[in-house]
């Protein structure tokens, strides 16, 4: 194992490919800030300019830009509330409040130390784990995939605070919008109302951009101009206080995304949702999540970073993309004459523990990269919001439109901003709208072939002893916190009238 | 109606009618449910099983909160920013900054097939940097300028995306 890892570090340390990975993150990072310009269009906008090398060279190079992507997304969250794609939109809950709060260097820091870490864990996990986890993954059928996705929408109360009922309301609205469109088990054309536009469904990164960029551009016109934040240096870096609270939320966060990033299709988003859902319901600070807590961003960061990792996990050992980015990358596999699966460890070791072990390197230079960077992309905030904002609405609808070169995409980011506009009046969460928009046809796909196998009962579920053991987590997670709570109002009732009466 | 309730509604009126309309997107997805089939011929889950499940909870649960809110104590009205703001703008015409931003927006967007998306993008940022912030024309047309030759320079020669460029032919 170790002797494969050298080999790897040697492939990936030559000059030349160290330079492309670098080269890698970078554009990926300037991608990845553009609105509606995500991981997976990166690469693929990207994948041409690699042809001419040689194949572990270019996978470097598209790795790096996997990673850069990804982190430019969450600078964009955390500065301007604006996604790059759904798998930063919990990072908008706490990173952008931290940096209304003047501490959006600290909230970039940490996400950049937070995908650091988690890259060297799951790297580490990658190495030791894939083929066993691989086998793992390949006994999560349908059942277990249904019940994985419920437990996702589980997660979403801890996002509602107070009022569950109302994040619940919001994930159905998702797992509504997401019904639009061709019927993948059946081929009926759904709520299409006949225009062709709507035969794919409704594009959630179209959706993202709209409820998140757009919205909250309306609502800050609304709200008034603000005076420009304007933190002192030593705000906004990150301290180490900041470091000792993120510890365990990088921890858990890693975890739960290298679990989540291994299983196919399940993917970054949810990762980062449970990872914050999950802090949320951990963490002392509970309360002060969707405030500003630095909690709220180390854990979800870490998550998708995690889960980004874990994606190759099935789609090295058994060439089934675990994400849509490693579904591009697998594209990339082919052209390159590589097939992924089984034997490709033993068959093209250099290749594989190459690409492995320029995660590592890809994960440092971001951190070298943006780390002393991350106070001066903070400065952005110093520019007056009047000055700013028409350039969000210009490269967000412009970053719309080049997601599939259609005006249809730009009127559905017109659409959601005025609906974003209106849920932020209205004090509506958005991520569990988001959420469902990502799961529902996952899960709807899941439940067509849960009942297929059961030949038309979808009870199947509760035969799996897997899939049982993740709806009971779900169940746990839904009806747990309040039957505790009510359990110690009742127990304390009954101490106070035990006093009373003793009096 | 009582004069108290009459307020409560004031106050949660946008609440109440949010809820409204989830309501009626539910009940929409079960009524439209069962025409596109519950169950397939082999007896799977066919595709109006989903949407009748999630119209019925939608339904349920947001006809429970507009309950809730229709019965929730008489609250004031929120006091998010309803003063001026630092650039001494009232919230009536924030409210009308607002709506013209929209409302150009909307026009944008149907003169990008004449204008073309770069121009007709431009001519927004223009619109909103000189009129409804009201900076400098000069300063106006200086952003929209670098903004319009940075987005043509990303989005149409690195990235190689198509912008249209409309009648006038400018940014594909």
């Amino acid at each position: 194992m170790l002797d494969n890892l050298l080999l790897g570090f040697q492939t990936a340390l030559t000059p030349e490919n160290v330079l492309w990975c670098f080269v890698g993150v970078l554009l990926g990072t300037v991608i990845g800030v553009l609105p509606g310009l995500g991981s997976t269009t990166g690469v693929a906008i990207l994948l041409p300019l690699t042809l001419a090398f040689e194949p572990v060279t270019a996978l470097i190079m598209l790795a790096g830009i996997y990673y850069g992507a990804q982190y430019g997304g969450t600078i964009t969250s955390v500065l301007i509330s604006t996604p790059g794609e759904a798998a930063t939109v919990v990072t908008t809950l706490d990173g952008y409040q931290m940096a209304r709060r003047g501490r959006a260097g600290a909230a970039l820091a940490i996400s950049a130390i937070g995908s650091f870490v988690a890259a060297i864990i799951t790297l580490g996990l990658l190495v030791a784990l894939a083929p066993p986890f691989a086998e793992f993954a390949l006994r999560f059928g349908p059942p277990e995939m249904l019940a994985v996705m419920i437990l996702g929408l589980a997660t979403i109360i801890s996002f509602s605070g107070d009022n569950r009922v109302l994040g619940l309301i919001m994930a159905l609205l998702g797992l509504g919008i997401a019904m639009v469109g061709v019927d993948s088990g059946s081929g009926v054309a759904r709520y299409t109302f006949g225009n062709v536009n709507l035969f794919s469904g409704i594009p959630f990164v179209e959706v993202m951009i709209g409820l998140f960029a757009v919205g909250e551009v309306l609502y800050q016109i609304r709200g008034g101009a603000a005076a420009p934040i304007r933190a002192s240096f030593r705000d906004l870096m990150i301290t180490r206080e900041d470091l000792r609270r993120s510890r365990g939320s990088i921890l858990r966060g890693s975890g739960i995304g290298f679990l989540l990033g291994c299983l196919p299709g399940a993917g970054s988003t949810l990762a980062s949702f449970m990872a914050y859902g999950v802090e949320r319901r951990v963490s002392k600070r509970g309360d002060e999540f969707g405030t500003g807590a630095i909690e709220g961003v180390a854990a979800p960061e870490s998550a998708n970073n995690a889960a980004a990792n874990a994606n190759f996990v099935p789609t090295l050992t058994l060439g089934i993309p675990g994400g849509a980015t490693t579904a591009v990358l697998l594209g990339a596999f082919m052209i390159y004459g590589i097939e992924p699966g089984p034997l490709l460890f033993d068959e093209q070791p250099d290749l594989v523990w190459g690409l492995l072990a320029s995660f590592f390197i890809g994960n440092v230079i971001l951190l070298v990269l943006n780390l002393p960077l991350a106070p001066v992309f903070a400065q952005i905030l110093r520019v007056p919001y009047g000055y700013m904002y028409p350039l969000i609405l210009l490269t967000s609808f412009v970053g719309a439109y080049s997601i599939q070169n259609s005006l249809f995409s730009v009127w559905v980011v017109v659409v959601f901003g005025l609906i974003g506009y209106a849920m932020k009046r209205i004090g509506f969460p958005m991520a569990p709208l988001v959420l469902g928009l990502v799961l529902g046809p996952l899960l709807e796909k899941a439940l067509v072939q849960t009942s297929a196998i059961g030949e038309g009962s979808v009870l199947i579920v509760a035969q799996r002893p897997v899939a049982l053991t993740v709806l009971v987590l779900a169940a746990l997670l839904v009806a747990g916190p309040p039957l505790v709570s009510r359990l110690l109002t009742r127990r304390r009732d009954r101490e106070d009238l035990d006093t009373l009466s003793r009096r | 109606m009582s004069r108290t309730s009459q307020a409560g509604l004031g106050a949660h009126l946008p609440e109440a009618v949010a809820y409204g309309l989830l309501t009626a997107v539910g009940a929409g997805l079960v009524v439209t449910s069962f025409g596109y089939g519950l169950r397939t011929e082999d007896g799977w889950v066919g595709p109006g099983f989903l949407p009748l499940v999630i119209g019925g909870l939608l339904l349920v649960l947001s006809v429970l909160e507009l309950t809730r809110c229709l019965r929730r104590a008489p609250a004031t009205e929120p006091d998010d920013g309803e003063g001026t703001d630092i650039l001494g703008r009232t919230a009536a015409e924030r409210v009308r900054q607002l709506w013209t931003v929209v409302a150009a927006i909307a026009v944008t967007v149907l003169l990008v097939p004449v204008l073309g998306l770069p121009i007709a993008f431009g001519c927004l940022v223009f619109f909103i940097s000189a009129w409804v912030e009201r900076r400098p024309v000069v300063a106006a047309a200086v952003i929209t300028g670098v903004s319009v030759v940075v987005v043509h320079v990303v989005f149409v020669t690195l990235l190689g995306v198509p912008l249209p460029g409309g009648l006038i032919g400018v940014g594909a």
